[in-house]
């Protein structure tokens, strides 16, 4: 058997593994008194944990808490926390090695097994032992709680297996104040005593004649298995009173040293020293599987407690595996998905319906028990699929034409070759392994042709007709099958699924972490590489890969621009994406219909094709915000982009500075003003020129010198002249001095220093200027004579400053005028029909889009040798649900965590988030999932629902405000994800239904509807914990939309004037097309039959009494029916004829009250469901009268 | 002196209690405790007499006067959050939470509460929770109590004990604490042991938090018997809270008459909390259907 193994250490002797409940780590304990724990999923060692002398043997993690617990050959037991990695304390007790260690699921308790004969049960939290379990005579090998009962099992070298009641060790821990304090310390500190008479042995189960290495219990039903150094397996049963022995598996050819149970199959997986891990089928004890290690003996294998995972600890190291993959096989055809549920049962899915089909065969009996198909083909024209079995076999089977259960197929051929793929309406190709052959078969298997490939393949896959994908270790080949020849190849390695865009054009090859993206004819368009598992993908309308990893859907673009799109809490595979919708298949083979968001990578897309009308669309119709969206856009060089999601006005003072527009830059540092904003802002004026920007800067932050300078700088005397004039109002001498310098004022700059008391350098600037008048003066102020002053030897009167050589100040560096960018103009309306509503959805149907790609298109071949669950990485998660909190936050502004805080963490259904006052999101929620945009008619539903979870208690003293109290739906909360607001059950929808059905019986049909629209208001509003409640709901607004439009259409007719006979009698016969109960469609079945046999239309009255005497067999009614149809019979005409054909497919459309005949255009209504003509989309519906007909939404959510 | 009873006939609703234990004793006037309880309780009752003979007396007139006129700036000049009583301080706090400003009444009860003085203080704790309950911040209401009773512990008498229950159990019926267990035992056993106006709509309230669609009924129409409708005045002062509780217990049962009691109750006190909250709901849903009346 092969494995499908997903992780391997290679170290000394492992004897115990232990798997993190929630992480990809695994614990492994080592003989060499190590243990190490690994990132399985990442092949990382993140941590050794050196503490244990010897041997390690046993481990556990806790099933919640951050800790584990180890044990081995040094007698004690460890607690680890994870935390800190650190060994939090040691309990010790035990008299020699201890082999296994296991945590409680529930209680505080480690179970300790060991060679000093007992077991052991201790309080992790108070760190005591709490029981002590004699009665082995032999080493204790292995003990474990029961998964849910107060049992334990342990299997010894004494040759048994004990089971012990422990439920009174349950009693005395467990209900403190059933016990006295005494009693308590006696049973804590007292071994003997605590230990005897609360856990008693049960079962001793012997058979095994050697001594048990290791016995579990099933996880579900009252079975043990147990393993033994006789080398057998043994199967036990036990009841409430007695448990034997029912089976024994052989075939280990020594010590069998650890067995279990498959956490969800019916099987049993055995280890042992024959290095051999066997399967055993559990009903009829048969061997499924084996597989074996050349080297090494294998110890122990575990299960994980939530993946269908397994560990197994031999002589050198671990291995992680999976038993077998978990990927159902499917495969599209036009608007189908044929697939392969977990029965094995194969079924077809309606992408256009949404419906699966009931399984059409039952596949159960091909290929081997217990191992899953590796891939299908589906064969439209013979109606028949090839299964390939993964064994190098392929089965062809018909299928028979209408699904009716698991049947078994009528005809299959089964047949050696690998990889069985249609190429042809009556050819398909399988590999021949052995011969490194292609061949071409026929329908009935006979080989047409036969090519040599030089080099083996891992998977064919269809690429259209007569072409083929071929997949090798290292490159994927184009292959025309018909000539023999490569179209084409490219380098990919390990490639394991493919996916073909709709078009054909492009397709996306996945390999484990990369996809590479290729055109038709395999050019390479960009390969790009994911660190988590890329699962599956599908391409959108407008060729986007959309791809789901083992956490994430992701997109891609065709220029490798990616992102996530959602989280996955489990693995799903894509199938098809459509619009807002990707269909998927899980695990258990079902079909699960996801909707996205795709405005992110539309924006995208259209940002980097250049459509900028389409851009401005989508900034302005969608709530496309956030830090990601601005970097993205700033980064990829559309900072003008950016600026239309931004209001704060930092952010947009930068933007605007990135991309030089001044305007909005000036506008925002206005609000903003701060020196730095105003600094920065100058910075870039200066730069550009925009002197008078400049200006205006220096003249708010009174930059007096610098504008002095800028004057200079620019020419504009006159301005500088008043620099100086302001510099001396200020009395501010060193700017006086500076303006003078600019201004050339040499008497003005003599007279300043002067005042300011320098009369020498006065009498130098005056001397140096010649101005000897002035020179004199100073002279005489400082009472000295010429004689007295010492000038240097070279000085020549001179006019220091150059005069402008610009006429008049500049004011502005000429710059070219900018054209504005196409945002710019739309921003400021100068683009002429632009329009930025929503273009109406293009509805392509999938027939359309594949008509044109053939019958063999795509075939999606599954091999899932890595698959695994998602785990919880995503913090890069775009996580819609935290902008309903953003709404909350906006509409109810808390200092703290209050209780309404705590309803929308809990929930984000519609009614939760009235009840929490945050109605916008509400609305936004109801709009999304049920295209409602009316919400008048709402209003006393909302307030209601607010209300009705509040209570007003008067305060003390009374004429304060009254306090506040929440009205939560349940008082019974155990933790906080349970505390939600108190919402009206299905009893007000029952009520309101039966308050319409009464109002029919008594004909008053204007209160009946308006009863039926009260319970789909209601039902709107709800918030539902259980399934039945919400099925309920959901039939009743099935029910209330048809009674409401039959309604409408009874009370149309009697609004008629009495000529209108035709239309009168056409309503009558509508009526009755209205799904009511059978009592009530009677009252619609005699409308139409009395009013057609007034206006003589016999044949017609002849109909509907034949069909009111299908419901009323007796009686009045029934009598005046039978008169009307022996009369309406014996004449057999109508005198009018109508547009109605009882015995045609046909529904009503609920505006026009016409029939809408299979197959002509219709739309429906995403709240009701209505049927309308495709002319009445986007209008209101008429039924409830809120949403819009025809509009994208993803489904009402009722359930919480 | 021991004022258990008054306080305890007090903080229960029986205010025709309270008069007639003072009325016993000798110039209550002269105790500001005893001042505080009887014209509080004669507020109530609409017997109020002004008495500004004394310091609490003339801000009790302002009190009053506010009371009809809304308009604070009196007895904000006459009461000084430094030097005046802890009950003018209760009184000023009083004022200015009726009025919606919450972190001034937050402000001067913590001025007060701050002080060495313990005449009037747990009688604040009272207050300052409710009002931190008001401005949706019950951590704030409860370490306000916890760290009084922890200040306090050796000195909480009988009357001081009952205020501090009483407060609690405004902590836990606005956390939906301990709804189905304790707080539902204090609302009951209060109103069997006194049933006035106050405790039987304190369990209401209980009842209505727990969805007890039926228990909410009976006292409803308890309250709605003659018995209760001939204590005219308490009935007059508390008719507003019954009707609130009557429209929540109507959503409850899915009745169609909420809107009577909804026009009802914004005649009898268009300023209660309920009216001011659904008004400001309709304004809400207006905007909403404008906005999407646009799509």
């Amino acid at each position: 058997m092969k494995m499908l193994t997903k992780f391997e250490s290679k170290s000394s002797r492992a004897k115990g593994i232990a798997f993190h409940p929630s992480r990809p780590w695994v614990l492994v304990a080592l003989f060499s008194s190590t243990i190490q724990l690994w990132d399985y999923r990442m092949g990382t060692l993140l941590h050794r944990f050196e503490d244990h002398e010897g041997p390690v043997r046993g481990l556990d993690f806790h099933p919640t808490q951050p800790i584990f617990v180890s044990a081995g050959d040094d007698y004690t037991i460890k607690v680890w926390s994870l935390e800190t990695n650190k060994c939090l304390y040691t309990l010790q007790g035990h008299l020699d090695y201890v082999r296994t260690v296991f945590f409680h699921h529930e209680l505080p308790w480690i179970i300790s097994a060991s060679d000093d004969q007992t077991i052991r049960i201790w309080n992790w939290q108070n760190r005591k032992e709490i029981a002590c379990l004699t009665g082995h005579n032999h080493f204790v090998m292995c003990a474990q709680f029961h998964p849910n009962e107060d049992l334990v099992v342990s299997a010894s070298l004494d040759e048994s297996v004990r089971v012990w009641d422990i439920s009174g060790l349950r009693k005395k821990h467990s209900a403190p104040g059933t016990t006295s304090m005494e009693d308590q310390i006696a049973a804590q500190n007292n071994l003997l005593d605590g230990g005897f008479g609360d856990c008693v042995v049960k079962f001793i189960l012997e058979g095994h004649t050697r001594g048990v290495n290791w016995a579990s219990f099933h996880p579900t039903l009252p079975l043990i298995v147990s393993g033994s150094d006789d080398r057998q397996v043994k199967l036990w049963r036990m009841s409430q009173t007695k448990a034997w022995e029912v089976d024994t598996c052989r075939g280990h050819t020594n010590n069998v040293d650890c067995v279990i149970f498959h956490p969800h199959q019916n099987l049993i997986i055995s280890v042992g020293e024959d290095k051999t891990l066997r399967i055993w089928d559990l009903d009829k004890r048969v061997p499924v599987k084996q597989f074996k290690r050349e080297h090494d003996r294998f110890w122990l294998i575990a299960a994980h407690p939530n993946i269908n995972l397994f560990g197994a600890a031999h002589d050198t190291g671990i291995m992680v595996f999976k038993l077998d993959r978990e990927r159902p096989c499917s495969f599209i055809h036009q608007n189908q998905l044929i697939f392969i549920n977990k029965e094995k049962q194969l079924q077809i899915f309606d992408y256009h319906k949404r419906v699966t089909s009931l399984p059409y065969v039952s596949l159960k009996k091909i290929g081997l028990a217990w191992n899953a198909f590796r891939s299908i083909s589906y064969n439209p024209s013979q109606h028949s699929v090839l299964v390939n079995l993964g064994n190098d076999k392929f089965a062809l089977a018909l299928l028979p034409k209408q699904p009716t259960g698991a049947v078994e197929p009528t005809s299959v051929i089964q047949d050696t070759g690998s990889f069985a793929t249609f190429v042809a309406r009556n050819r398909f190709v399988t590999f021949n392994t052995g011969t490194n052959t292609l061949e071409v078969r026929t329908l009935d298997n006979k080989t047409t042709k036969s090519i040599h490939l030089e080099e083996p393949i891992k998977d064919i896959v269809s690429a259209g007709p007569g072409v083929v994908l071929l997949l090798k270790a290292k490159e994927v080949v184009l292959f025309d099958v018909q000539q023999g020849k490569k179209l084409g190849k490219i380098a990919a390695k390990n490639v394991k699924y493919v996916s073909w865009s709709l078009d054909g054009q492009h397709v996306a090859l996945m390999s484990k972490h990369t996809i590479t993206i290729a055109n038709k004819k395999l050019e390479l368009v960009n390969s790009m590489h994911e660190t988590i598992r890329i699962k599956s993908a599908a391409w959108d309308e407008s060729g986007v890969l959309i791809y789901s990893t083992l956490n994430h859907i992701r997109y891609s673009l065709l220029n490798g621009e990616r992102g996530i799109i959602k989280t996955l809490e489990k693995t799903l595979y894509i199938t098809r994406v459509q619009g807002q919708l990707v269909y998927t298949l899980d695990r258990d083979g079902e079909v699960e219909i996801l909707t996205i968001d795709p405005t992110e990578y539309k924006f995208k897309k259209a940002l980097i094709n250049k459509n900028f009308p389409e851009v401005l669309r989508i900034i302005r119709n969608s709530n496309l915000v956030g830090q990601n969206i601005i970097s993205y856009l700033q980064k990829s060089g559309y900072p003008e982009i950016a600026l239309q999601f931004v209001q704060d006005p930092q952010t947009r003072f930068n933007l605007a500075l990135e991309y030089g527009n001044l305007e909005v830059a000036l506008e925002e540092a206005k609000k903003l003003n701060n020196s730095q904003t105003w600094d920065s802002l100058n910075e870039a004026a200066l730069s550009q020129g925009n002197i008078s920007l400049v200006e205006m800067i220096h003249q708010t932050q009174h930059s007096f010198d610098k504008l002095s300078f800028l004057y200079l700088l620019t020419g504009d005397r006159s301005k500088s002249s008043k620099m100086g004039a302001i510099a001396t109002n200020r009395n501010d001498v060193p700017s006086m001095i500076l303006n003078s310098i600019y201004n050339d004022a040499t008497e003005e700059r003599a007279n300043i220093f002067a005042e300011a008391g320098s009369l020498a350098l006065a009498y130098a600037v005056a001397k140096s200027n010649g101005d000897s008048a002035a020179a004199s003066s100073f002279l005489e102020q400082a009472e000295i004579t010429e004689e007295d002053v010492v000038l240097p030897d070279e000085i020549q009167p001179s006019n220091s400053v150059k005069a402008p050589s610009i006429a008049a100040p500049l004011d502005a560096w000429p710059l070219e005028k900018a054209e504005l960018s196409y945002f710019e103009k739309a921003v400021l309306g100068q683009i002429e029909d632009l329009t930025l509503d929503e273009p109406e959805r293009e509805e392509i149907s999938p027939e359309a889009v594949q008509a044109d790609e053939g019958d063999f298109f795509e075939t999606e071949v599954a091999e899932d040798l890595e698959g695994e669950d998602a785990w919880d990485l995503g913090d890069e998660d775009l996580n819609i649900d935290e902008e309903v909190q953003d709404d909350l936050a906006k509409e109810e502004v808390t200092t703290e965590e209050t209780e309404v805080s705590n309803w929308v963490k809990n929930s984000k259904l519609p009614a939760v988030l009235v009840a929490a006052g945050a109605f916008d999101a509400a609305a936004q929620a109801l709009g999304k999932q049920a295209g409602i945009i009316s919400f008048e008619p709402l209003r006393p539903y909302f307030i209601d629902r607010y209300e009705g979870c509040r209570t007003y208690m008067a305060a003390t003293p009374s004429e304060l405000p009254s306090i506040v109290g929440y009205i939560r739906s349940t008082d019974d909360i155990e933790n906080e994800k349970d505390i939600l607001p108190y919402i009206p059950g299905i009893d007000v929808i029952k009520s309101k239904m039966n308050e319409g059905f009464n109002y029919f019986k008594a004909n008053k049909l204007e209160l009946a509807i308006k009863s039926f629209k009260e319970a789909i208001y209601n039902i709107i509003l709800s918030a539902f914990d259980n399934d039945e409640d919400e099925e309920t709901a959901r039939k009743s607004l099935e029910k209330a939309r048809e009674y409401i439009l039959g309604l409408s259409i009874e009370l149309k007719r009697r609004s008629l004037a009495a000529e209108d006979i035709k239309r009168n009698l056409e309503l009558a016969a509508y009526f009755t097309k209205a799904k009511l109960i059978t009592a009530h469609r009677c009252n619609a079945l005699q409308v139409a039959m009395s009013q057609n046999f007034k206006h003589k239309n016999f044949v017609q009255a002849s109909y509907f009494a034949e069909e009111l005497l299908k419901s009323i067999k007796t009686g009045p009614r029934a009598d005046q029916a039978r008169k009307i149809k022996e009369r309406a019979d014996s004449i057999a005409s109508d005198a009018i004829q109508l547009d109605f054909d009882p015995y045609a497919e046909f529904d009503v459309c609920a505006s026009t009250y016409t029939p809408i005949y299979k197959d002509s255009p219709s739309v429906l209504d995403p709240l009701t469901g209505a049927k309308y003509h495709a002319s009445e989309k986007n209008k209101i519906d008429k039924i409830a009268g809120i949403s819009k007909i025809g509009a994208p939404a993803s489904g009402l959510r009722i359930h919480l | 002196m021991d004022y258990f009873t008054i306080k305890q006939s007090y903080y229960a609703g029986d205010y025709p209690q309270v008069l007639k234990e003072i009325e016993g004793i000798e110039n209550p006037e002269n105790d500001d405790t005893l001042s505080f309880y009887k014209l509080k309780s004669q507020l109530v009752l609409n017997k109020y007499t002004e008495d500004e003979s004394s310091l609490l007396g003339a801000t009790f007139a302002l009190y009053s006067d506010f009371l009809t006129s809304r308009d604070i700036k009196k007895l904000e000049n006459s009461v000084s959050v430094e030097t005046s009583g802890l009950y003018e301080l209760n009184l000023l706090a009083c004022a200015q939470a009726i009025l919606g400003d919450y972190e001034e009444s937050l402000a001067t009860c913590f001025k007060g509460i701050e002080r060495d003085d313990s005449i009037g203080n747990v009688e604040l704790i009272l207050l300052a929770v409710q009002v931190a309950l008001l401005n949706d911040q019950p951590s704030m209401a409860s370490s306000a109590l916890e760290n009084y009773v922890s200040a306090n512990q050796d000195a909480i008498t009988s009357d001081v004990e009952l205020i501090i229950n009483l407060a609690e159990a405004y902590i836990k019926f606005y956390t939906t604490k301990d709804v189905a267990s304790s707080n539902f035992y204090y609302f009951e056993e209060l109103a069997q042991t006194f049933p006035t106006w106050k405790t039987q709509l304190g369990l209401l309230n209980s009842h209505l938090q727990q969805r007890n669609i039926e228990e909410a009924e009976d006292i409803v129409r308890l309250l709605e018997s003659d018995f209760y409708c001939a204590q005219a005045d308490i009935c007059a002062s508390y008719k507003e809270h019954l009707l609130a509780n009557k429209i929540t217990l109507s959503i409850m049962q899915g009745k169609d008459n909420t809107n009577e009691l909804r026009a009802e109750l914004a005649k009898v006190n268009p300023k209660h909390t309920f009216v001011k909250s659904n008004d400001a709901l309709n304004a809400k849903f207006n905007d909403l259907v404008i906005k999407y009346s646009s799509n």
